[in-house]
Parts: structure tokens; C-alpha cells; sequence
């Protein structure tokens, strides 16, 4: 069963027409060409291809595309303004955070909804935010400090971004 | 030969935590992993595997699946032009003698373990492929399996393959242990069961293949050895200059993609279909059928004298091969040369035996045969200290190994051993101790210290090549066959490129891990990338240098070496400077190359005689010491740690945030071995198939850890480097075991430390 | 990719609509809210349905609605966060809004409903498993087949009740209403249940829960613990909910509810009893949590073996009574996002710098070097 998709990802509209069981994961990297959203286990249990859904992060793993026509989606590509980078993605490239880089996208997005809603979070809020990325390679520690290195910057004024 | 390598007095990049060249691309998700590769026209593979661990078949069908409209090939053993592959010592050395292991490409008669490939699909979808396989019609007569190592040497035992059960065994003898046992003051004897663990990276296993122009058949995929190609050529009996194989950045490999994954399928696909072809495993599929970490049961007999200093240890070792042979012999010998772990010891006796069972196979994963061991002589020595009323610290202290000592297998340290200090620099980066917060939480602390050989065992004659190149403006262009995983590996060689040339490191593009375009360099294993690439870099850019300096020189006037490179110049002691883009003219007029091949060879030797104790086996180790502090809930056996540091002497950090997150990275994935992660296997058949029931820590679930990096100065990389890939996932386990000791002494022997066995040995249950 | 197989999607605005779709598809229907636990049961092949009947769109199965004196009421589609995030929960329902934030993984809690963990499907080890590794093994009765493989020779299905809230609805004394084709029934939640691993929920398969509701919250307290394994993801190896109503000191009502423990949420109906005109002191919470251990018969078809998971389910009572009391005697390690302490020595708030980080980046390859601004 095909049926005609109107989704909003990252600002912009797509139109397209899909079999509806495809999940969200599915379109964004086959029909959309968003490879930036990456799979882990396909089944929720991982969080590696996490994606905001009206600014919370969600699993586009098992997350029907049907059901968010009216929604705001935000992927890993949506997050820089232009060459400018996201605070959380110049924190990450300084620190470290991203070593093999295959949990990143989902990472930084957990950690974007956290900040928008949480400003100023403590180590342990940060920790419970991203309990829900997986993350085989960093041991987590220097994910953590740049979590907080972006929630500094975002408070104080805008930072002078990596061109 | 070796090559010698010197170390400069003044480093300017090396040393500095610079971001990798690789950084942008990974938080903007522009980095291409194997999986997000594309090609029109392309097909989709799917793998049909063995239900079962042990049984016959009897028949294979293929009729239906391939008649199925949208299906481009199903392939079965029948159709593999050379059905074997040789799984040990992957790489670029083929001499390799008794130690040849084989498995099928696709089973023949026989499936051995659950998981087993059986035949491929390509077709037109990933939907089709799935359909095609499940179309395929296998009759199985299940036969009488082995689940166990001690099952599989009993007499009377079902054999795996045509021969017995055991596959290799390995013995070192040195000094008379049942004399000093016999005189011991304090002799502890244990038992520790370390568990079966999965690599678990998150990238699953992934790859396209295409046939590209003149009829090479190319790969692109996530593999930490891109020497594979030859492999896949013997496979599809094709010529090995017929086969490239691109390695993309890897989501994680720790191991696990050190054998051959999704290639020789890909190939098999292409090659017979014309077509490009996409192999991505679901991530059951990769719990269910990648080779993991050995299973081992260790039992140790440990001496001491009053000093606290081991006088004997008696030790056997027993591993669990699984189906195939992979790298289980090498794994052992790992084993076998660390069993006594970083001391003195003047008596040992170890035995070691690895079995095959029906089991999934094992092989590679991040500690290779250095890791089952640290949880045993790291308890055995706490055990000991325990005994005579020692600390952790004291202990290990006395007993560390020095430069010139000789190790049980006849091998003489040549390096500094910074186990005291990074005993003491651990410890105390601990801080002050955590309060318990309740009567029945128990608060204690641990330690445990390892040593991991970084680089290949010295008679496969380990050799790593570069090139390195100027363009005509002046950037820098570096070739090197070095598979990057994820820790930085493409990213130092750009720093000691810079550092030996001068140029700013924004001027540097580096091309990584592709067999026929990058200039061979090895496997991304064994901690070995930074030591061999490294090296092979420095020598490169030393002999690039030396020619250019000696046009630049003609050019000043003076001698060649009164010059340097900094800041994309040549500077002269008084100050003079020339731009690198005019030094590159010149040397273009007058025929001097601006770019060099090199290649470095690690210094090798010859097989040892292990029983004899003759001699060299790796080229140097990694030492580390890490401490823990946790707190048991001694209701509930539930075990938090609070608190960890993990020290390594790095020999010279090139780039001290990548060694900072080698450190941390392998600490937790330790923890995660040593708390909660077991592929759980009941008579072949694995339980545990998917990340609800396979256990990887997550950020709840472990503290930060507190990378000591200390720099000795001695190491046989670039500018003095270790290998710092492995080393850190060693310690964790013990240092846990050892903290719940002190908490509440309770001694945990089995791996991982649940709750429900901490309860146990609290004497909660029953 | 494992794909979801093809189904026909519904996506019903009201739920009459809801009810009417449910109706003509029959057997070859289900409901999907959040699709947490459909969507990865249907990749394994563990529900196989034609039809899905979407809640999403429904307007009024969302929502909290109501406040603790009165009773409260949430739509069966209100997602977890929303609902452990909820004031007037987390104020006078704590051990609902305690389950509810403990349910797997933050990014799962947003998508998944409360009703759907009402719902949500019985675990075991042999089930929840793909096609193929089923098929391999031989299928059990929950699907395919017609065994039971961690007990064989029964003629039940012993799968777990793995639900965080169900055991807290019960003990808060929560109602369901249920909408089907014969008009609407509202059950107490400990009526929605039944103790088989298949037919789980005595909800008839073509009605749909539209909401759960609290009774007023005066008078009562609440607690919930869950033991897993990790801090993050995992079911319920054991769950325990209580909720008592004092007066004064004196306990008038008292509900103490296992979860994890068989098919079916579990009353501990004699802890209950034992604590009934008592005052919460150790003696009387040590009875108690004797007493709860008793309804307790877990198989070792989850996780860890049926012996810990008894001990711990006295264990785990005795402090949830010991929190109610005020008798804290220290919070377990997985027990509660507001139990489960930080890690010593971490900052309670930022404090101004980065910590544990390596010293300043100098150099960037790609571009401009950079670092922290300047601090002025």
C-alpha cells in the first residue's frame, strides 16, 4: 500500500509517494537521501537512529512516517546553518566526542532536544538524557564534557564557529 | 633489518590534542560509511544461515528462489569457485606455516555451528533477497554436537571437523614451580571463568561491491584489513590485482571486523552477476554469526614468599574455539605469553589448550588472549596481597617487571616498565574515598595493572609503506593503506607527517585504506596502526625531507642539515626562509621528486620454541594500571562503580585526545565486559541475538573515566609511541573483582560480575 | 534493514472510526500508538497483522485531564514522558510518574504511550526472538507453535508481564475504559489482566482502551522500584508498586503490586493485609515484604534466575514500605531516576568550566583554530 507522504524534514517540505510500512529510517535514507541518520539495531534498543519529532528525540527505526505529516522532523543534516556549525557539533569536533562517528548524529540530536529544554543541565541530567545512545567507542566521558563545553557556550553568547 | 628511529627534542604538533582531520565530517554526518554507499543498478544480498549447530545436510534446493521473479543469483558451495578461506594472520604476510587455519565460504556437508552460512542471494530488493532465502529448501539431519571445551576433549567426544578436538595447544616451562610452591610462605589457588562477548560495534557489518573498469572487482566496505582482497581473489580464483578492496571509516571494529565479513559474499555476487551488489547485516545477524571473544577457564596456583614477591605460578588455561579455527591459536599464545602477567616470576608453568565445539566461532576482539588472563593473575595477585596483609599497591610494586628482565617465554624486556608509578598515579587519581550512603552498601576500592604487546608477533615480519607527497602549492598529500577505525589512525599520521615537514596541518589531506590506490600498510589490529603506519610515515617524510632540504640547501647555500621546515617554509638558522611552493619549483626544474614511497619494517625474529623459553615474541607491550571504586548493595548483590582511572604509559601521546579517548573508550567497554555483557549459548543455540538481551553499558551505567596518560619516553613507535588501542580494555574486570573484595570480601571468579553472582557469593541465595 | 512487512494502515480521527475499522478487519487487525512494541514485534514476525488501526490522530485519547483531589484521567495515548513529566502525577501519583520515566529509553518513552504499556506484549526469551531464530529452534505456543520451551509438557505460556505501570495502576487503584462495538465498560486495571502469556489481557481484541483513571490521590502514597539491569533500556526484571493510605500514622488501605513476577501483574495480597492498621516500622515492614515474596513464582525465562528474583522481590518491598515510612534506608542502584544518585564528586550544576576533558584543542585541521571563547 503506497500512500502520498507530506513530510516537513529540517525546514523544508517533501513531497513523495511510499509503501507505508516504510519506517521513517527507511525514507529518510532510501527516499529522501538523508544518510546522515544512521542503524544500529532497527529494533529501538539502541538509539543510533535517533531524530527529533517536534523538537523530542524518537526512534526513526520504528517511527511510521504516516503518522508525523504534521510534524516537524529534524536530522543530523538539519543541524548546522550552513557552513556554521551547531554549538553541540563544534563542541563534539574539539573534544573528541565523536571518535568512529557512527553514534553522533543520534547523539547530537538527543543532546539538542536536552539543551533546548534544559539550558543549564547537570552531568547526571546529561547522563539520563543520552541513556538512550548507545555509544561503543568514547566510554561516554568526553561526550559528556562536550555536552556541557556547547551548554556553556550556548549561554554565554554566540560561539565563532568552525567554517 | 631495523629501521632505526629517532626522536626529535622539540615536537610542535606531535604531542598536541588537535582536532582530527576527520572531526568535521563526523559531526556533520558527512563521513560515508559502508552502508550509506549507493550505486545504480544495484542489488541487494541476504545470507541464508545454519538453524542449527550441529547437523548433515542433506539437501539443498535452490529451484524455487532463483526462479522467483526479481532474483539475479542464488549462489550454494557448489558455485564458489575456490570454497575455502584461509582465516588466520590476515594481512599482508602469508608465511605463516602450521598455524594455517581454514573455514567454507558457504557450507558444504556439514554445518557446525548456529549461524552457518549456507548460500547468498542478489536481487532486485533487500525485500526479495529476504523472500528468496527464506525459499531455498534445506533438509538438515541434526547430528550429536559439543558444547563445551572439556566436552569436546573428553574421549569419545563428536568431532567438529575430521579431527580430534583440539586445536592447538601451547606450553611454557620455566624454573622448578613445584619447588617453589613447595616454599612458598602463601600459595593461593583459583579458578576464573571468563564468558563469551561480542564486539557489538554499533555499525553493523556492510559493504558495496561493483566490478569497475578493466574488470576489477571492487569492494567497498567496513573492514579493519584491506589486505582481505587477496583472500576474496583466491575465493573467486581470479587474479589478485583483479580485486581492490576500499575500506570506508568504520563504525567500530574492535576485532570484530579483523576477519572476513561481507567480502567474499559481495565478490561471489558481483563477479556472477555483473552487477553492483549491497551486503548490509541486520544486527541479530551479526550477534548471531560474527566470531567472538574467547571464552576460557583459568586455573592458577600462585606463590609468594613474606615479601609479598611470587616465587611460582602453575597455570592452565582452557579456551573455547567454537566451530572454526580463525585466530584461536594466535589468541592462545597471547594468552600463554601473558598468563603471569607483568612481574617476576622465576618459576611458571603454563598449559594451554583451545578446543573446537559447536559453539559461534571465536577470533579476534580488542585484548586478543591478553584479556581472559589480566582478570586471573590480576585476582590471584590481590589474593595473595590479601594473605600477607599487603596493599595493592605495595604488592604490585614489588613484583613489576624491570627493563632486562626475561619474561617465562624467554623474551627480555627492552623498554622502561612504569607499573609502580602508574599504580600510584591510578590510585590516587581515585581521590579521597566515597562515604558509603547507606548500612548496607559497602564501599571498596581495587586495582589491577596489565600488560598488552602491541604490534605483530615478531616472525610474521611485520612491514608497513607510506607515501608522501607535495603538490605544487605546497599542501600535502598522504597515501597510507591504514584502515581508520575510529581511533585517530589516519589523523596521527597527518600530525607526524606535519611535524617532520612543516606543514600546517590544514594543508594536509590524507588517503586511507584502499588496496589498490594506498600504499600497503597492514591491519588496523594488535594496537599495531599507529606504531607501523606511524613509522612508516616518519620514515617516509624523514626521506622526503632529506631530499628536498638537500635542493633547499643548493638554493641558501650551506648545509642541508643547518636547515628546517616550519610553517610551510624552509627556515635557515639565521633566520632566512624560503616558501615551500618555490623549493617545489625548483626541485621540479631540476628533477628532484617531490614525493616518496617507504617502508618500515618492524624488527623480527625468528619462531620460538615456547616449552624452552627461548626467546622474542612481540615486539614490545603496553603497561597499564587501572583503579576502581565501587559500591556493593549488599541486599542485592547490585554493584555500581563510583569511581575509575585508568593509567597507561603511552611511551609519547602524538595526539593526547585520542589517547585520553582510547583510554576511556576501552575502560568502559571493559566495564561492560566485566559487569554485564555474555552472549549467552545453550547448546549452540545463542540467546542473546539482540541489544535487549546482549548488554552494552550505556551513559547511565558507567562513571567518567580518569585517563592518566603518562609519557615515558621509551616505545618502539613514532617518536617513542605504544600501541594504546588494546591495552586499556585489559584491566577493568579485575579491578572491579578486586574492589568488591575490598567492599565486602566476597571474591567473584566468574565473568561478568551480575548482581545475582555477587549475591551468590555474599551468601544470599540458598 | 529488517522491513516491517506490508499492512494496510488506518488512520482513524475519532474512536468511533477507531472501533468501527477495528471491527471490519477482524483478527487481521491490530492497534498501533506508539508502535514501540509493535513495530519491533513485527519485524521478528511475532505479530503478523494485515491491518493496523492508528491512534495517533486521535485528539482525545490524549491528555491529562482532572487533579489528585478529584481523580485524575489520561488519555490511553498520552505518551510516557508526558505522563511522567505531568505535575499533578509526579505530585500526587509519584509512583506512576516514577514508572513511567523508567520505561526504556527517553527517545522511546516519547513515542510510546501509557496505554500501550498497559498493553504491552509478554516477554520470554524463546519469544522474543526473530522469525528465523524461532524457526530454528522450534516455535513456541505464543506463536507458531504449539510448545511451551521453557516449561515443556505445559499447556500454558508462561511469558512476563513486563509492563513499568501496570502494577502501578493497580496498586493506585486505577480504572480502564474500553471502547468496543457494543458501546463502552470501564474495569479496574486489575481486572485487565490475566495470568497467561498469550491471553494476557482479558480486553476482548476488538476493544480499544481510551483512557486509565486515577482515583483521588488524598490520603494515599505511592511508591514504584524497578530492578533491571542497566540504568537505561531493560524491562522489568522485577518491579514492585506500592501505595498505601494513612491516616495519621496508622495504615487505613494498602496495595502492594508486583510486576515481572508471572504473566500477570501480581497483588501481594497478604503484604497488603499484613500492613493494614499497622504503623510503617521495620517490624512491620519486614512481615510485610515476607509476605509479598509468597505470589512471587518467577520461571527463568527473563532475566536472572527465579531464586534472585524472589530474594529480591523482599528486598525490594521491604524498601519501597521503608521510602513510604520515611525510613529510607538508602535507595537502591536502579531504583528511580530520583533514587539513582549522580556519581561522586560530579558538580550538582555547572560550574562554570568543562571538567575531565583533555587541555584545550590548539589545532583544526579543516579550518579555523578554535577553542573556548573568551571568557570576558
Amino acid at each position: 500500500m503506497n500512500i502520498r507522504l507530506s513530510l516537513t524534514v529540517n525546514d523544508e517540505s517533501r513531497e513523495l509517494l511510499v509503501p507505508v510500512h516504510k519506517t521513517l529510517l527507511e525514507v529518510l535514507r532510501e527516499d529522501l537521501d538523508l544518510i546522515g541518520t544512521k542503524h544500529g539495531c532497527e529494533l529501538g534498543e539502541c538509539g543510533t537512529c535517533t531524530v527529533l519529532v517536534d523538537g523530542a528525540p524518537v526512534l526513526s527505526c520504528i517511527a511510521l512516517p504516516a503518522d508525523l505529516q504534521d510534524s516537524d522532523i529534524t536530522t543530523v543534516e538539519g543541524m548546522a546553518d550552513g557552513s556554521r556549525l551547531h554549538p553541540l557539533q563544534q563542541a563534539f569536533a574539539e573534544l573528541g566526542a565523536a571518535q568512529c562517528g557512527y553514534c553522533t548524529p543520534g547523539i547530537l540530536l538527543t543532546a539538542k532536544a536536552l539543551l533546548a529544554d534544559d539550558p543549564t543541565p547537570t552531568r547526571q541530567r546529561i547522563r539520563e538524557a543520552l541513556a538512550g545512545n548507545l555509544c561503543r567507542c568514547t566510554g561516554y566521558t568526553k561526550i559528556l564534557d562536550a555536552v556541557e563545553l556547547a551548554a556553556l557556550r550556548m549561554g554565554q553568547r554566540p560561539v565563532r564557529a568552525m567554517t | 633489518m631495523t629501521d632505526a628511529v629517532a626522536t626529535r627534542d622539540a615536537l610542535r604538533i606531535v604531542g598536541q590534542p588537535v582536532v582530527r582531520h576527520d572531526a568535521r565530517d563526523k559531526v556533520v554526518a558527512a563521513t560515508a560509511y559502508a552502508a550509506d554507499w549507493a550505486l545504480p543498478g544495484m542489488l541487494h544480498a541476504a545470507v541464508l544461515r545454519s538453524p542449527y549447530p550441529s547437523a548433515r545436510i542433506v539437501r539443498l534446493e535452490t529451484k524455487r528462489a532463483t526462479a522467483m521473479a526479481g532474483v539475479a543469483v542464488v549462489l550454494t558451495a557448489k558455485d564458489v569457485p575456490r570454497n575455502t578461506l584461509a582465516t588466520d594472520v590476515p594481512g599482508q604476510t602469508t608465511a605463516v606455516g602450521p598455524l594455517r587455519a581454514t573455514l567454507h565460504v558457504l557450507a558444504e556437508d556439514r554445518v557446525r555451528h548456529q549461524g552457518e552460512p549456507v548460500a547468498l542471494v542478489a536481487a532486485e530488493t533487500l525485500e526479495l533477497a529476504r523472500d528468496a532465502v527464506e525459499a531455498i529448501e534445506v533438509e538438515y539431519e541434526v547430528t550429536p554436537g559439543v558444547f563445551t571445551p572439556e566436552a569436546a576433549l573428553a574421549p569419545g567426544a563428536p568431532p567438529v571437523h575430521g579431527t580430534g578436538n583440539l586445536l592447538a595447544q601451547w606450553r611454557i616451562a620455566r624454573g622448578d614451580v613445584a619447588k617453589a610452591l613447595a616454599g612458598a610462605n602463601v600459595v593461593v589457588e583459583g579458578e576464573y571463568t571468563t564468558q563469551l562477548v561480542d564486539a557489538a560495534y554499533l555499525e553493523p557489518e556492510s559493504g558495496v561491491a561493483w566490478i569497475d573498469s578493466d574488470g576489477v572487482i571492487t569492494i567497498r566496505l567496513s573492514t579493519q584489513v584491506i589486505e582481505h582482497f587477496r583472500d576474496v581473489a583466491e575465493v573467486l580464483q581470479v587474479p589478485q590485482n583483479r580485486v581492490r578492496v576500499i575500506g570506508t571509516y568504520l563504525g567500530g571494529g574492535f576485532g570484530g571486523k579483523e576477519d572476513v565479513t561481507v567480502e567474499a559474499y559481495l565478490g561471489l555476487l558481483t563477479l556472477k552477476t555483473g552487477r553492483p551488489v549491497k551486503m548490509v547485516w541486520t544486527r541479530q545477524e551479526s550477534l548471531l554469526s560474527r566470531a567472538k571473544r574467547h571464552p576460557y577457564r583459568l586455573r592458577y596456583r600462585t606463590g609468594a614468599n613474606a615479601h609479598g614477591e611470587i616465587v611460582a605460578q602453575q597455570i592452565e588455561l582452557l579456551a573455547d574455539a567454537g566451530a572454526y579455527a580463525y585466530l584461536s591459536a594466535l589468541v592462545l599464545l597471547y594468552s600463554t605469553v601473558t598468563a603471569a602477567g607483568p612481574y617476576r616470576v622465576p618459576a611458571v608453568e603454563v598449559d594451554a589448550r583451545v578446543a573446537y565445539t559447536n559453539n559461534p566461532p571465536t577470533s579476534a576482539m580488542r585484548g586478543f588472549g591478553a584479556m581472559q588472563t589480566v582478570f586471573a593473575y590480576e585476582s590471584q595477585l590481590d589474593r595473595v596481597a590479601r594473605a600477607l596483609g599487603m596493599d595493592p599497591v605495595a604488592v604490585r610494586r614489588v613484583n613489576a617487571l624491570r627493563r632486562g628482565d626475561t619474561l617465562p617465554v624467554g623474551q627480555v624486556i627492552e623498554t622502561h616498565v612504569a607499573i609502580p608509578e602508574l599504580c600510584e598515579r591510578a590510585w590516587a587519581a581515585l581521590g579521597p574515598p566515597t562515604a558509603a550512603r547507606a548500612p548496607h552498601i559497602k564501599v571498596g576500592r581495587g586495582l589491577a595493572c596489565n600488560f598488552q604487546p602491541y604490534g605483530r608477533i615478531v616472525w610474521l615480519h611485520d612491514w608497513a609503506s607510506a607515501w608522501v607527497g607535495f603538490e605544487m602549492d605546497g599542501s600535502l598529500v598522504i597515501r597510507c593503506g591504514c584502515p581508520d577505525v575510529g581511533g585517530g589512525q589516519a589523523s596521527s599520521l597527518c600530525q607526524i607527517a606535519a611535524e617532520v615537514l612543516g606543514v600546517t596541518l590544514t594543508r594536509i589531506s590524507v588517503h586511507v585504506s584502499d588496496s589498490a590506490l594506498t600504499p600497503l600498510a597492514g591491519t588496523t589490529t594488535a594496537s599495531r596502526q599507529l606504531y607501523m603506519s606511524g613509522n612508516a610515515v616518519l620514515k617516509t617524510a624523514r626521506e622526503l625531507r632529506a631530499g628536498l632540504l638537500g635542493v633547499a640547501a643548493a638554493m641558501l647555500g650551506g648545509d642541508a642539515d643547518d636547515l628546517d621546515m616550519d610553517e610551510d617554509r624552509v627556515v635557515t638558522r639565521d633566520g632566512r626562509t624560503l616558501a615551500i611552493a618555490g623549493l617545489l619549483a625548483e626541485c621540479a626544474r631540476v628533477g628532484v621528486p617531490r614525493s616518496h614511497l617507504g617502508v618500515y619494517h618492524a624488527p623480527a625474529g625468528e619462531p620460538v620454541d615456547l616449552a624452552t623459553g627461548s626467546g622474542k615474541v612481540f615486539p614490545d607491550y603496553t603497561f597499564g594500571a587501572h583503579a576502581a571504586e565501587v559500591e556493593v548493595d549488599t541486599e542485592t548483590g547490585l554493584v555500581r562503580v563510583l569511581g575509575y582511572a585508568a593509567a597507561h604509559d603511552v611511551g609519547r601521546a602524538i595526539n593526547p585526545q585520542s589517547v585520553e579517548g582510547q583510554i576511556q573508550g576501552g575502560a568502559v567497554q571493559g566495564l561492560g565486559y566485566g559487569l554485564m555483557e555474555e552472549v549467552v549459548v545453550e547448546n549452540g543455540i545463542n540467546l542473546t541475538t539482540s541489544f535487549a538481551t546482549y548488554l552494552i553499558p550505556t551513559a547511565a551505567d558507567v562513571p567518567d573515566v580518569r585517563a592518566v596518560v603518562v609519557e615515558s619516553g621509551e616505545g618502539l613507535g613514532p617518536f617513542n609511541a605504544r600501541g594504546i588501542g588494546e591495552p586499556p580494555i585489559g584491566p577493568p574486570a579485575a579491578a572491579i573483582a578486586n574492589a568488591i573484595e575490598a567492599a565486602t570480601g566476597a571474591r567473584i571468579t566468574r565473568l561478568p560480575i551480575t548482581a545475582e553472582r555477587v549475591a551468590r557469593a555474599l551468601g544470599l541465595l540458598d | 534493514m529488517i522491513r516491517l512487512p506490508a499492512f494496510e494502515y488506518l488512520a482513524p480521527r475519532t474512536v468511533g472510526d477507531a472501533v468501527k475499522y477495528l471491527a471490519d478487519r477482524g483478527a487481521d487487525a491490530m492497534l498501533v500508538a506508539g508502535g514501540t512494541d509493535l513495530f519491533p514485534n513485527m519485524k521478528r514476525g511475532q505479530f503478523e497483522p494485515k491491518a493496523l488501526v492508528g491512534l495517533r490522530g486521535i485528539r482525545e485519547l490524549s491528555g491529562v485531564s482532572g487533579d489528585g483531589r478529584a481523580g485524575l484521567t489520561i488519555g490511553a495515548a498520552t505518551t510516557l514522558s508526558a505522563v511522567a513529566a505531568h505535575p499533578e502525577v509526579a505530585r500526587r501519583y509519584p509512583a506512576l510518574a516514577t514508572a513511567a520515566g523508567l520505561v526504556s529509553s527517553p527517545q522511546l518513552r516519547n513515542a510510546a504511550t501509557l496505554g500501550g504499556n498497559v498493553c504491552v506484549d509478554t516477554r520470554c526469551n524463546w519469544y522474543n526472538q526473530s522469525y528465523e531464530w524461532r524457526k530454528a529452534v522450534g516455535f513456541c505456543m505464543k506463536k507458531d507453535g504449539d510448545i511451551c520451551l521453557v516449561a515443556p509438557g505445559s499447556s500454558r505460556c508462561w511469558a512476563v508481564s513486563s509492563s513499568d505501570t501496570a502494577p502501578v495502576l493497580w496498586a493506585l487503584g486505577a480504572t480502564a475504559r474500553l471502547a468496543g462495538p457494543a458501546g463502552e465498560r470501564t474495569l479496574p486495571v486489575s481486572a485487565l489482566y490475566q495470568d497467561d502469556g498469550i491471553a494476557y489481557l482479558a480486553k476482548r481484541p476488538d476493544e480499544i482502551l481510551t483512557e486509565l483513571a486515577l482515583p483521588a490521590a488524598d490520603g494515599w502514597d505511592s511508591v514504584y522500584l524497578k530492578l533491571r539491569r542497566r540504568g537505561s533500556f531493560d524491562f522489568p526484571v522485577l518491579g514492585v508498586a506500592v501505595a498505601v493510605r494513612r491516616e495519621g500514622e496508622v495504615v487505613r488501605e494498602a496495595r502492594v503490586v508486583l510486576g515481572a513476577v508471572a504473566s500477570t501483574p501480581r497483588e501481594a495480597a497478604a503484604a497488603s493485609t499484613a500492613l493494614v492498621g499497622q504503623r510503617l516500622t521495620s517490624e512491620s515492614i519486614t512481615r510485610a515484604a515476607e509476605a509479598a515474596a509468597g505470589p512471587a513464582k518467577p520461571l527463568d525465562n527473563t532475566d536472572f534466575t527465579h531464586p534472585y528474583r524472589k530474594r529480591l522481590v523482599r528486598v525490594y518491598v521491604a524498601r519501597a514500605l521503608a521510602r513510604l515510612a520515611g525510613l529510607d534506608a538508602g535507595p537502591s542502584s536502579f531504583d528511580g531516576f530520583e533514587g539513582r544518585p549522580g556519581f561522586p564528586g560530579e558538580p550538582r550544576a555547572l560550574a562554570g568550566g568543562v571538567r575531565g576533558g583533555s587541555s584545550p584543542p590548539r589545532l583544526n585541521n579543516q579550518g579555523a583554530i578554535s577553542g573556548p571563547p573568551p571568557s570576558t
